[in-house]
């Protein structure tokens, strides 16, 4: 009976992911063909508006986007086009173009509808761009002027990290093996590059002290040149890897604040 | 309302009932309404549609297969694969296609690699096509992916096929075992004979500093030293490695040609479907 139900399950699975690709076509046909069939704009303007919704469900935020421009020239209310306004940010979030979002403007004549919504995605493209101070300004800008335990709180947010010069980084290595790699933060790191570098310079030194100058270059210099040259690399990596750690643990500060900010 | 009546109206409307959802039916155009779509570049929803009319026509032959092909070039146009070949596979064998949609079709089994379905096309229609077509293209093309010699009778039509097609005829033909052997009596003359500078170099670097170094172990430790023993084992490892490792590259040079000409012929049907090439 267990093996029967399995095989039911498994079944009903697979036919579900294999209709998937076909019921977004169809619902996008249904909707593309009530734009065709529509008698007036509002009507035009609701069944791109759906075709907007399926794409974003989708993930296909792209042709959402396009969708709005279609449905912008039938957008004649107030309300319609602030919606639109609002879709097209959306999607744009979603599509990573947080440069975009943090420039958008609303028209006077655009309504002041989704308001919040638009507010909220702006404040969170200001951190995925890491503007933190205009981050800042704009929250303490939505607040409620008499809550100072909420304003003192988002103005205690850092602005900035510790960086960490890749480049520096890199001339610490030159200079030392294993340098750089504390410098960044990563003593383990540093300490075991220093050893393994170190311990070929003295198996080379060994050798050349025994006349084995052959072995002593190949067994010795040779390696150590590629564990120097890798120890150098290795340092810049760490610097960029504890920079986006940083930015990360800023970015999550952030964005705890943003929902608590924009209510 | 009398009875008599009632069956009087019950039965205009059953004789009406049709008409009237036939007139509904009338009034979408469904033709005009597939145009708009076309030329909107609305892909997704032009398959649906399609999907629609091929579950609604299920029999009549010419008319799915010409949907099953364009819904085939659309869902590859999506890059969806899968879908595509499936589409593709519900052409019928012997289908009635125009000059332009067998160009696609033919186009499309390329790209799908099903080479030998379109053999058995150009096999069938090799009468009946004149000489210097698409056609020539499409077989020329078939023979170059499935790397047999290619005929320089057949009259080609398209110059970019033209150009593979002699890029093909110089195709490099480096003999692995040569490589191999090369490499044995120097190493890296492999890598030089296959045209590879700067690995030559290196090879013959590394190679020739490993047996100084087991010349040194010999010469100063003697023949049963540890470091002797150990840096002749690795002068060994890296010997053979670099006779293998020519072998291997002239194999893989060759493979990297073809598969390159390859890459570029379906990016010529790739122009005939209509894709953005990237």
């Amino acid at each position: 009976m267990k093996y029967w139900i399995f095989i039911i399950l498994l079944s009903a699975s697979l036919f579900t992911k294999g209709q998937s690709n076909d019921s977004l076509g169809n619902a996008l046909l249904n909707a593309e063909m009530h734009f065709w069939q529509a008698g007036n704009d509002s009507t035009r303007y609701s069944a791109l508006l759906q075709k907007v919704h399926i794409y974003r469900l989708a993930g296909l935020y792209h042709q959402a986007i396009n969708e709005v421009e279609r449905s912008s020239q039938y957008a004649l209310k107030s309300d319609e086009k602030s919606q639109l306004k609002y879709e097209e940010l959306l999607n744009n979030f979603l599509n990573n173009d947080y440069g975009y979002c943090t420039t958008f403007r609303f028209d006077s004549n655009e309504g002041i509808s989704y308001s919040k919504q638009i507010e909220l995605i702006q404040l969170y493209s200001l951190n995925e761009l890491q503007e933190w101070a205009n981050c800042k300004k704009e929250m303490v800008a939505y607040l409620d002027k008499t809550d100072t335990v909420k304003i003192k709180e988002i103005l205690n947010l850092p602005e900035t990290y510790q960086y960490k010069d890749p480049v520096k980084s890199k001339r610490l290595s030159a200079f030392l093996p294993g340098l750089g790699e504390i410098y960044d933060g990563y003593p383990i790191k540093g300490v075991t590059s220093f050893v393994i570098t170190a311990g070929f310079l003295t198996f080379a030194g060994y050798n050349f002290y025994l006349h084995y100058y052959v072995t002593g270059f190949f067994s010795g210099v040779f390696p150590m040149t590629k564990f120097y040259g890798g120890g150098k690399r290795l340092s810049v990596n760490l610097a960029d890897r504890h920079n986006q750690k940083e930015i990360n643990k800023i970015k999550k500060l952030y964005s705890n604040e943003i929902l608590g900010s924009v209510k | 309302m009398s009875r008599r009546c009632t069956r009087l109206f019950i039965r205009l409307f059953l004789l009406l009932f049709p008409f009237t959802v036939i007139a509904q039916s009338a009034r979408f155009d469904t033709l005009a309404f597939y145009h708009h779509l076309a030329e909107s570049n609305l892909q997704r929803e032009q398959i649906a549609f399609d999907n629609l009319w091929i579950k609604q026509r299920p029999h009549d032959r010419t008319f799915t297969d010409s949907l099953c092909l364009n819904n085939a070039v659309l869902y590859y146009k999506l890059n969806l694969m899968d879908s595509s070949g499936h589409s593709l596979a519900r052409v019928s064998q012997g289908n009635n296609f125009n000059l332009h949609s067998e160009r696609l079709y033919i186009s499309m089994l390329i790209l799908h690699s099903k080479l030998d379905e379109v053999q058995n096309i150009l096999y069938s229609r090799s009468n009946n096509s004149p000489s210097g077509t698409f056609f020539n293209d499409a077989q020329l093309s078939v023979k170059m992916l499935l790397r047999r010699s290619i005929d320089t009778i057949i009259p080609i039509y398209s110059p970019r096929i033209k150009e593979i097609g002699d890029r093909y005829e110089i195709a490099p033909h480096h003999s692995p075992a040569l490589a191999g052997l090369y490499s044995a009596v120097i190493p890296g003359l492999g890598k030089l004979y296959l045209g590879y500078k700067y690995q030559a170099l290196s090879a013959f670097m590394v190679n020739t500093l490993l047996a100084g170094q087991s010349a040194e172990s010999y010469a100063r430790a003697g023949p049963r030293s540890f470091r002797f023993i150990a840096s002749t084992t690795l002068f060994g490892l890296f010997y053979g490695g670099n006779i293998l490792g020519s072998i291997l590259s002239a194999k893989k040079q060759r493979h990297d040609y073809y598969k390159q000409l390859d890459h570029e012929i379906l990016d010529f049907h790739n122009t005939v479907v209509g894709k953005p090439l990237y």
